[in-house]
């Protein structure tokens, strides 16, 4: 065997090791992504059609989310990445209360927000979470400017039940 | 000791052992699929022979109407894709030691 052979063995063994980690990845995060779309589905569909009720939808939602979040496998978070994402949260919310964002507002700026947060896991890990952003971020400006009065109800779907189907796709290979 | 293999070294085989060794996980058939290029065919046929060589181990698992094919790698298996890869290193650092010899 030559060294030319023996080099593209080599890259043949890097390439698959840099897939599986990918992979693993995705398998990884699609339960969680299915976890969040549970959330926004549940979340903005309480405050499209039961608004009284959103606030405790929420609330569940979120807690049960962050609970299956932290206890998936990949475990190993690094901790300056939690705190990165714990800033970005905390930098949303004080926006919120400062601009006295109303109910649709600050449900346009979640979407937003979470489009971006996909944008730089697509950017940073794997590509396939650069079409979820994207998706997060059609529904989220096709009820912002088209049908605002169902604004709730495209962050559902969009936001959502893509985010569900968004998760499944994750998973397979 | 490094030496090489020729049942891992043909390409496929050599993709589904470093993603096997790199997984500490079985993996399943869909995503060997997806790693080694293979058809489903050529798939099963480069199994059978890593198993015949006893370097995998297949489990089936049916959920439903549909069966899952699990595939792991054995302890002898891991051995021999490191001492084959080691083996290929070694042809690379000899090459480029040769070469500055020559120099």
């Amino acid at each position: 065997m030559d060294k030319k052979h023996a080099f593209e063995g080599l890259s043949d063994v890097e390439m698959a090791r840099q897939k599986t980690a990918e992979l693993r990845f995705y398998r990884g995060m699609g339960s969680i992504v299915c976890a969040w779309g549970v959330v926004w589905l549940f979340g903005f569909g309480a405050q499209s059609i039961y608004p009284s009720l959103a606030p405790m939808v929420w609330a569940a939602g979120w807690l049960g989310a962050l609970a299956w979040t932290f206890t998936r496998p990949p475990k190993s978070h690094d901790i300056r990445a939690l705190a990165t994402w714990g800033v970005a949260v905390i930098c949303l919310i004080l926006i919120l209360v400062v601009t006295r964002a109303d109910q649709t507002t600050a449900a346009m700026i979640f979407g937003l927000a979470l489009s971006a947060a996909y944008a730089v896991l697509g950017i940073w890990f794997g590509t396939r979470f650069l079409a979820l952003a994207a998706v997060v971020l059609v529904s989220a400006g096709l009820g912002w400017w088209f049908v605002p009065q169902w604004l709730f109800f495209t962050l559902a779907l969009g936001g959502g039940a893509a985010l569900i189907l968004g998760g499944l796709w994750l998973r397979r290979p | 000791m490094n030496r090489c293999h020729e049942i891992i070294h043909q390409q496929h085989r050599l993709r589904i052992m470093a993603a096997l060794d790199n997984d500490p996980e079985p993996l399943d058939f869909a995503t060997l699929k997806a790693i080694s290029g293979a058809t489903d065919g050529n798939l099963g046929a480069h199994l059978q022979t890593l198993e015949k060589a006893g370097f995998i181990s297949i489990s089936k698992e049916i959920i439903g109407r549909r069966t899952r094919t699990w595939v792991s790698i054995t302890i002898m298996g891991r051995q021999a894709f490191r001492e084959h890869v080691g083996f290929l290193e070694d042809i690379i650092q000899t090459t480029h030691i040769t070469r500055e010899i020559k120099k």
